[in-house]
């Protein structure tokens, strides 16, 4: 019998440093795809809801990443957000949540309901990945 | 949810514990606002959110509820009165309905501003029993 040692300490080492990109580059992925998948969700919803009223606002739905992350260390944070544009005709009437006067629409609430947890799924089965670069 | 409890009654206990805490008792089902509106009340909205897939193949995943509550009146302080009162019940709120008990928690609001030459404000929660 024999034992073969075939890494060290130094060659754990060196998966390690290489974790910190991927991570970044697959969580943008993530991301991004939870944003667009988010928002066309979303969109669906309003076009349902908005009635002859508000028949741009789900045009006003868009995505965008805002977060921080360094794509050389992986480090910092990486976000993005999805809905209607206030800048954009209609984006800023208040269907969500309604007013005094107008019921509460909730289109964004329920596509969170749909993506939040496919979304935490997503980033589990993203970091299973790593340790086998 | 376990459904012992339809959901009118889970409503009507949600709404009855809010009127415990408010005095005089303001809060009503959204299609049960008293007209026309002439002093403070907080417009009550229950609906059941279902997570899972978007298309109709029958599966569902995680579940529970979300309440809204939005708060009405002509002075500012009448509105941050009854938010204060209403957060007191739902913030880590246990109200009982059949043998059920729902347990809500805040998930997001809107500040109380100007609407309509009245001042409104909301927030939103969640519930799972």
């Amino acid at each position: 019998m024999e034992v073969n040692v075939r890494h060290s300490i130094g060659d754990l080492a060196a998966d390690l440093t290489k974790i910190p990109p991927a991570a970044s580059r697959d969580l943008h992925g993530v991301v991004r795809d939870g944003l667009r998948v988010g928002n066309n969700l979303a969109r669906d919803f309003a076009r349902e809801s908005a009635g002859k009223h508000g028949k741009h606002y789900p045009k006003a739905f868009t995505t965008e990443m805002n977060g921080t992350a360094s794509g050389l260390t992986g480090g910092g944070l990486i976000s993005g957000e999805y809905g209607p544009d206030p800048a954009l005709p209609q984006g800023g009437m208040s269907f969500e949540y309604g007013s005094r006067n107008q019921k509460p629409h909730l289109d964004l609430a329920r596509s969170a309901d749909i993506i939040g947890p496919s979304f935490a799924g997503e980033v589990r089965r993203a970091s299973e990945q790593w340790f086998w670069l | 949810m376990s459904g012992a409890a339809d959901e009118q009654a889970q409503v009507t206990a949600i709404i009855a514990a809010l009127n415990a805490a408010l005095a005089p008792k303001v809060a009503y089902d959204i299609e049960k606002v008293p007209s026309p509106r002439t002093g403070p009340y907080v417009e009550v909205t229950v609906v059941w959110r279902f997570g899972g897939e978007s298309r109709n193949d029958g599966y569902v995943g995680t579940d529970g509820g979300r309440i809204l509550t939005r708060y009405v009146a002509k002075h500012i302080e009448d509105a941050r009165l009854m938010r204060s009162k209403v957060v007191g019940v739902l913030r880590y709120g246990r109200i009982t309905v059949a043998g059920d008990v729902l347990i809500t928690s805040r998930e997001t609001g809107e500040p109380i501003g100007e609407d309509e030459g009245w001042f409104s404000g909301l927030d939103t929660w969640t519930f799972t029993a």
